[in-house]
């Protein structure tokens, strides 16, 4: 009787794994880069230099803001400088992200909601960004390659 | 590879102040000591603590459609679970993914504080093992063989070992194909488990089930006699037995907790940078040193004391283990209230749209994300430090209590002063990582 039980609970089990390793084929991976539809609808492109990305927040922005703070950003022979700095910045100012790089690539900024904003080849025209939400946010090189570049400490 | 620590989630929480930081840990060495020396001199909490329930609610709960309809609603939500995990979008806008390191693993610990033992009462895997004991004529509580009682709680360490790796350390945390492989392993073991030892390998081996009733033991529930009770939550942590791999379950959590936290700290990330060895392979290393590192320092704790002749001292570690409980679960707080809030609603929103085409099944998904502490940090991190400190002086009682029941009179005292700078240690430890976060 319990030998029963056994005997369909290891059939259970293995039609599980079978249907867990199954299915994933597809497309490994796919899943950190998508973007989610969740995300701003001001998507960056690479030549268009300005690029409005201040995420629709619940609260107004505090303090007027009369500088941006700048954070050059060099990309060449598969280094990045910064790499993981932490930067102070207000709660609504301005970040100008200045991108020198000898490839075209693209930052994955885990804001809430994050956001994705590339950048060509060469000297880029400032990457603006604005952030009226308190908290860590992460700014990741995602392509050509992985790796930090600076954390903002929005306070 | 993604380097924020968890699969999920956007921008992380602001440090805490070192003000808030200091003041907590001193108000905690403050406290400890007060504890020691004028709390209660004889064990203060006995087995017959606690008032029965309200007869209204003990009538309602004693209905034999009560607990087939919290297994009706485990069984919905898990059935739910496999079909978003089997049929959902390979994005991290697949419910599936909030649904299990958001709804339930953190999830684990509001619940279980405010139910008691939750997953015990809607857990999937005891539905599946009554259904194929019922099909088979059998019962669900027996198997084929005795668990072996000196194993006790070292499965479930080792499950929530594994958890915690998914979430923390593999590279494909957010890979649909991964994490379903991972809980169909879960399932698969938990079935055989409970038709090879009954169902009492669940309240052994289920990671979930045994994190979810130690936690649940810090809550007002108790069963006595077959009859609910309220009780309080220090007599009921009071009353958890001691047994093998206590200290595992506990250390995991505490030091997974503690690695989740220092994996984000820029020091450790820097370091990994600017290391010349394999980033995974440093993570993985360093998981594994927080966890052993934490039951380390709760067994030399605990075993740092005089003891009666006939007291072995290789007992007391599994003894005093589950006064870390409510450091775990303060510390669980601190670090996860506000990403559980986030992400736990947010996963109601993406709850409504299984497939992620557009559907809105539920109605929910035009509800908005619950940010209220994101935007007030400073009382997020009052509130972070308040739990951090609350479990610190819970724990401490709670060893204090312990001590009284199983040390010999002269070294009560003494003997919980080792545990007792354990506790400071993790809980300046704790507090040091939320300040340099």
């Amino acid at each position: 009787m319990s030998s029963h039980r056994l005997l369909a609970s290891l059939v259970g089990m293995f039609s599980l794994v079978l249907a867990g390793c199954g299915g994933g084929d597809g497309e490994p991976g796919g899943t950190v880069a998508s973007d989610p539809p969740r995300q701003s609808t001001t998507a960056s492109s690479p030549t268009a230099g300005l690029v409005p990305t201040s995420e629709a927040a619940e609260q107004p922005t505090s303090a007027p803001v009369d500088e941006a703070v700048v954070i050059e950003v060099v990309v060449a022979d598969g280094a990045v400088t910064p790499a993981g700095e932490r930067i102070s910045v207000d709660r609504g100012g301005a970040v100008a992200l200045v991108v020198t790089s000898d490839v075209a690539g693209e930052f994955h900024v885990h804001s809430s909601p994050e956001s994705y904003e590339g950048f060509a080849a060469g000297t880029n025209a400032p990457i603006e960004l604005q952030f009226d939400r308190p908290g860590l946010i992460e700014i990741e090189l995602h392509e050509p390659f992985e790796g930090p570049v600076v954390e903002l400490e929005v306070s | 590879m993604d380097l924020t620590a968890h699969g999920l989630g956007g921008q992380q929480d602001l440090p805490i102040s070192l003000g808030l930081a200091v003041a907590g840990a001193v108000a905690a060495l403050i406290v400890s000591f007060t504890v020691l020396a004028l709390a209660w001199r004889r064990p203060r909490y006995a087995a017959t603590d606690g008032h029965p329930v309200p007869a209204a609610l003990d009538r309602l709960l004693s209905y034999p459609a009560f607990p087939i309809a919290l297994r009706l609603l485990g069984m919905v939500v898990f059935l739910y679970t496999v079909t978003v995990a089997v049929f959902g979008v390979e994005q991290i806008i697949n419910p599936f993914f909030g649904i299990v390191y958001v709804w339930l693993w953190v999830g684990i610990v509001p619940m279980s504080l405010l139910f008691g033992p939750f997953y015990k009462a809607i857990s999937p895997v005891r539905t599946i093992n009554m259904l194929f004991a019922r099909a088979a004529g059998g019962v669900p509580d027996e198997g084929l063989y005795r668990y072996p009682e000196r194993l006790g709680y070292w499965p479930a360490a080792l499950g929530i070992f594994a958890f915690v790796w998914l979430e923390l350390v593999s590279r494909s945390s957010t890979e649909l194909s991964s994490v379903r492989l991972w809980f169909a392993v879960y399932v698969g073991v938990m079935v055989v488990g409970g038709a090879l030892f009954g169902s009492g390998f669940y309240a052994r081996a289920d990671p979930f089930e045994v994190y979810s009733t130690l936690v649940g033991k810090a809550s007002v529930w108790a069963v006595r006699e077959g009859r609910l009770i309220v009780t309080s939550p220090l007599a009921n942590l009071s009353s958890i037995e001691p047994r093998p791999g206590l200290i595992g379950v506990v250390g995991v959590l505490f030091g997974s907790t503690g690695y989740d936290s220092f994996g984000d700290s820029p020091t450790y990330v820097s370091f990994v940078q600017g290391s010349q060895i394999n980033g995974n392979l440093i993570n993985n290393v360093t998981l594994v040193a927080f966890c052993l590192g934490a039951m380390a320092i709760i067994a030399l704790g605990c075993v740092l004391t005089g003891v009666g002749p006939e007291q072995r001292r290789r007992d007391l570690p599994n003894a005093f283990a589950h006064s870390i409980v409510p450091i775990v679960v303060g510390y669980v707080v601190a670090h996860y209230l506000n990403y559980f809030l986030e992400v736990g609603s947010r996963t109601i929103q993406q709850a409504s749209d299984p497939f992620s085409d557009g559907s809105d099944y539920l109605g929910t998904t035009n509800w908005s994300d619950i940010t209220y502490l994101a935007y007030h940090p400073t009382l997020l991190a009052n509130i972070k430090v308040g739990a951090v400190v609350f479990g610190h002086i819970t724990a401490a009682i709670v060893a204090h209590e312990r001590a009284l029941h199983l040390l010999p009179v002269r070294h009560q005292l003494t003997g919980q002063l080792p545990l007792l700078l354990a506790m400071v240690g993790f809980t300046s430890g704790g507090l040091l990582l939320l300040f340099s976060s």
